[in-house]
């Protein structure tokens, strides 16, 4: 039977409370959003927490606004929110077509931003994406707030920057022109994580890419970021050939280790495909092209 | 406003069923997949809590339903996951925490773990010497083969299929593969047990074969028959995982060294050591004229039955007399096997062997319709069974509707318009014969109650049995009660598998209705289907008569991520008559479901007999989305009997899907067809034709 160790429950009021509540229970409290990640991990006694911090009731937590040249998500927002965000739809495309592909309904109605990046499963769909359109995440500590980009967020396999006494509370997306983004998944039914699945994001100027983002799910130990294929990218004319040598460049770089969800060789060979596919579709929104 | 029990969590399942004082067990489990237990140290268990070792059911016979194989608690572990001992504890917490402090040293023996390697001479023998059960499930002649791990071979000789293939102009062949796949009932195993204190054993629990059970039980502990009372709640699903005896010795055992009621319930990773469906291996080839007239059809099937034969026989056996499939052959010769491996057990799962038989066939059809250059849907009109014509088992068929089912398949894809990126699929399976099943029915109030072993699990028996009786008796369905099956209280009946309760029980019901008529208080109606096949020459009777199903599909590839999009999978099947239409679309709903997940996701892994996927994230049972594009119909005939429909729609999706990617060169020749394997099929497309694989061939 699937039944978690016992552990103590407190409803945190305020971000404070929040974070005052992790400072004074130490290392073995841990903090439930959604608890679609903690929760299972719990029943499969993977993690056995002394103490959950309940933070749903951070209503504060809960918002998508542009400000000041970014995107603000916060950490306590929904899937659900950023599938039907019709701010994201515009800007970003790239955050509804990942989200069409996270689990179901149910989960998604109650999964969160700040639970995906903090859980860092290496297939989780959300950390590619964030990775991709270099974002920055805002950790909250008693001694007050640190930026941290995603290049440094992801630590190891389930490791990120957040220390025991942190929290996560805000994604900040930097809003540039000329962009384009798309995200490609395969998984082997529906809803379910990825075999492997690529993120690209695409800044376009005067005919030439600015700067890229490129990063994978389910191809490593953690997201994979591409920097060597982004690198490739930068400062070249857009084309079939150049997506095609950065997609090789992505799945040279990737990990993948074989499991249930597939081969290693058939994963690296879709790290390549889905990376060329998702570069080739974000080349064509940064240009207006999409058909 | 009338409200389903079921929504209103109203019904009391096998896992809600308590008994007062009751202890709680949990199972301790082999870690190897082979050996023998040195030791078993219980030191660490918290006191209160009572063992049960091999030492305390050492007076316990071997039990089994065909083959009595298995101990109730396994000395000589041959699967990983094996029950070696059990604890019974005053809580479900406390039972689980007293497991693990059991420790059990084990000596390895050299184990196998796949059925070719198994039938090898050289293999490890998993059993010495094999006795055929004692039981009514133990009805055909088991036919061990000494001296090697076959627990069961099943023959068919029809004409003479040497001559025929001499007179084929074409000639293909092909291996075929299906892995092991989880039921996945949503309710696990659970039983509640106790002897009371004139000696009688009382067990409640989640079955589909209350009188086999009351037999394997009895034989167990030495009582009579009637001293064993079965009593059967509904169940949260079933799918063949809840056949013949799985826990209920060792609860009992557990009831009988304690002195105290035992309740069991199993946990989501033990489903997926208890009972899984048969993986198999189905080598064909098959012979036509060029005009297209099967001439010559050969079968080597090995069904891989796991650790202990339960049912395997039978499943091999079903497989056999599936292989030549619906059409006309005169020159038929099939090997089905039953092979022991060191993988938990494998038995009934819905199909009961035809789906790994009919993934063989109707692939190796196509794949013969396209070496002749005829369409696959026109070689299945040519050949397929009418009435009169004679089955490769000597019976002759009637009741034949395969030409409008298939029609109605292929028409729901648009076949004749445009067969690219389509496939078809013929399903011919059979219904459990021989058996036999009785009904009591009696006025109580101003209504009825209707006494029969048949189980519900979920596809509405009982709602079928008061829809029947209603119309016999001119009353409401509501006013007909049909409380739980109880072995004290019911007549006796075969079992609740192969489809064949409405059909059964319908028979025995008319008859019981009339007599109650007459009576005025009560009646009671019997029906008896006899048949059977020779096992060394497959001829007799295989069917009282056959279920029946067409199967097409229409889907699209990514040729460069060798993923499947489906447009639709739809199943035409033979109902004769339908009894409760809400009720019988559910089962084709459930079986295309189940069938889904067998063409494209399903597979229980194993590296070196460790069960690799026993979680729900890691097995993938299909998804609602996943689901979208099934569609189904039945189809009735005027006068024609009822035919059970609780299976037959499961068979045909898997072949139609791998006949659909067949349209378009990409031939696929073992189950799952995930995204990896069609990729690997398209690159294939391009090479020259492999070598046909033999290893499975008549060995
Ligand atoms: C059936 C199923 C299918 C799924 N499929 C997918 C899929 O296809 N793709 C995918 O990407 N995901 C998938 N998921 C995961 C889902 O997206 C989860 O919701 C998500 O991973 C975790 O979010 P949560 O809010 O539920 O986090 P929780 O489970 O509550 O927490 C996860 C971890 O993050 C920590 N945490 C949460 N919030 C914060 C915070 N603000 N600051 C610091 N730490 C925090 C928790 O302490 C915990 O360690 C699936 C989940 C399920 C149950």
């Amino acid at each position: 039977m699937q039944v978690p160790a016992p552990f103590e429950y407190e409803r945190a009021t305020s971000v404070d409370d929040a974070v005052a509540l992790l400072e004074r229970l130490g290392p073995e409290a841990r903090i439930i959003a959604g608890g679609h990640s903690l929760l299972p991990m719990m029943k499969l006694r993977l993690a056995a927490p002394e103490h959950l911090i309940d933070i749903n009731d951070l209503a504060e937590l809960a918002y998508i606004r542009e400000d000041g040249g970014e995107i603000r998500i916060g950490a306590l927002t929904r899937h659900r929110e950023l599938l039907e965000s019709e701010l994201l739809a515009g800007l970003l495309p790239i955050f509804a077509e990942a989200e069409r592909t996270v689990a179901d309904p149910v989960v998604r109605n109650r999964g969160t931003v700040g639970g995906s990046l903090c859980q860092a499963d290496p297939a989780e769909d959300l950390s590619a994406v964030c990775s991709a359109v270099k974002a920055q995440v805002v950790i909250r500590g008693s001694g007050g707030e640190r930026v941290v980009g995603m290049g440094d967020f992801h630590r190891g396999p389930y490791e990120t920057a957040v220390g025991d006494a942190e929290m996560l509370v805000e994604v900040r997306v930097p809003l540039r022109d000329g962009a384009g983004s798309a995200y490609e998944k395969v998984e082997r039914r529906a809803g379910d994580w990825a075999i492997a699945a690529a993120a690209a994001a695409l800044w376009v100027d005067g005919g030439t890419i600015a700067d890229a983002g490129v990063a994978l799910s389910a191809v490593g130990p953690t997201t994979v970021h591409a920097t060597r294929a982004e690198e490739a990218l930068r400062g070249q004319a857009p084309s079939e050939e150049l997506f095609a040598r950065a997609a090789g460049i992505a799945a040279e770089d990737c990990a993948p280790t074989a499991d249930q969800r597939g081969p290693v060789d058939y994963k690296r060979h879709l790290a390549r495909e889905l990376t060329h596919r998702a570069l080739r579709r974000a080349a064509a929104r940064a240009l207006h092209q999409e058909v | 406003m009338r409200v389903d029990p079921r929504a209103r969590g109203a019904v009391r399942y096998s896992v809600d069923a308590d008994m007062p004082g009751q202890l709680h067990a949990a199972l301790v489990r082999s870690t190897v997949a082979h050996g023998v237990v040195r030791g078993i140290d219980v030191s660490g268990v918290a006191p209160g809590v009572t063992v049960l070792l091999p030492e305390d059911v050492a007076d316990l016979p071997l039990y089994g339903c065909q083959i009595a194989d298995q101990a109730v608690l396994a000395e000589r572990p041959r699967h990983a996951g094996d029950v070696v001992a059990a604890v019974a504890a005053p809580t479900p917490a406390a039972a689980r925490a007293a497991a693990r402090a059991v420790v059990v040293e084990v000596d390895e023996l050299p184990a196998v773990f796949d059925a070719l390697d198994a039938a090898r001479e050289e293999a490890p023998l998993l059993h010495e010497g094999l006795s055929v059960s004692d039981n009514d499930a133990a009805y055909f002649g088991i036919r061990p083969v000494a001296g090697t791990n076959i627990c069961h071979r099943f023959r068919i000789r029809h004409g003479d299929v040497e001559a025929g293939f001499a007179a084929a102009d074409v000639v293909v062949e092909g291996t075929f593969r299906t892995p092991a796949a989880a039921h996945v009932p949503m309710e696990p195993h659970a039983t509640v047990a106790r002897f009371t204190e004139d000696g009688r054993l009382e067990v409640v629990t989640g079955t589909q074969t209350p009188f086999n059970m009351r037999m394997e039980l009895a034989a167990m502990f030495g009582l009579d028959e009637e001293d064993v009372r079965i009593v059967v709640p509904p169940m949260g699903g079933s799918f063949g995982a809840k056949t013949f005896t799985r826990q209920e010795g060792i609860v009992a055992a557990l009831a009988r060294k304690t002195g105290r009621p035992v309740k069991l319930v199993l946990g989501r990773s033990e489903e997926f050591l208890t009972l899984n469906r048969h993986p198999s291996i189905v080598h064909v080839r098959l012979g036509a004229t060029r005009t297209g007239d099967l001439v010559a059809k050969a079968v080597t099937c090995w069904a891989d039955t796991g650790a202990y034969a339960d049912c395997g026989p039978g499943v091999a056996q079903k497989m056999g007399f599936a292989a030549p499939g619906p059409y006309r052959i005169p020159n038929c010769w099939v090997d089905a096997h039953a092979v022991y491996t060191n993988t938990p057990p494998n038995g009934a799962f819905r199909g009961y062997g035809a789906m790994q038989s009919i993934w063989a066939s109707e692939r190796t059809m196509d794949l013969l319709a396209a070496r002749l250059g005829t369409g696959p849907l026109e070689l299945r009109r040519r050949n397929l069974l009418r009435d009169g014509d004679a089955y490769a088992t000597g019976e002759a068929m009637h009741g034949t509707c395969f030409e409008e089912l298939l029609d109605r398949a292929a028409a729901a894809v648009g076949y004749e318009h445009d067969p690219a990126g389509k496939g078809l699929c013929l399903v011919m399976k059979g219904m459990q014969t021989p058996s036999r099943a009785s009904i009591a029915i009696e006025r109580e109030g101003d209504g009825y109650v209707i006494r029969c072993a048949t189980t519900e699990m979920g596809q509405g028996a009982r709602r079928s049995l008061a829809l029947l009786a209603a119309e016999r008796l001119g009353c409401r369905p509501e006013q007909i009660r049909v409380p739980d099956p109880d072995t004290d209280r019911v007549p006796y009946d075969t079992r609740t598998t192969s489809s064949r309760s409405t059909f059964m029980m319908a028979g025995a019901l008319a008859e019981a209705c009339e007599a109650l008529l007459e009576d005025g208080r009560r009646g009671h109606g019997t029906i008896v289907n006899d048949g059977g096949l020779d096992p060394d020459t497959g001829q007799g009777v295989a069917s009282t008569h056959w279920h029946q199903a067409a199967g097409a599909a229409h889907l699209e590839v990514d040729e460069e991520t060798g993923r499947v999009r489906l447009h639709r999978v739809h199943c035409a099947v033979y109902a004769g008559r339908v009894v409760n239409a809400p009720g019988a679309a559910l089962q084709n709903e459930g079986s295309m479901t189940m069938g889904l997940g067998t063409a494209l996701f399903e597979s229980v892994d194993f590296n070196e007999g460790q069960v690799t996927n026993a979680n729900l994230s890691d097995y993938n049972v299909p998804t609602a989305r996943d689901a979208a594009a099934l569609t189904h119909e039945l189809v009735e005939r005027e006068g024609a009997p009822i035919h059970g429909l609780g299976e037959t729609a499961l068979p045909p999706v898997p072949a139609a899907i791998g006949n659909a990617l067949a349209s378009l060169g990409i031939e696929l020749y073992d189950l799952p067809m995930t995204p990896e394997r069609v990729l690997e099929a398209i690159d294939r497309r391009a090479a020259p034709s492999p070598e046909p694989d033999l290893e499975a061939r008549r060995r």
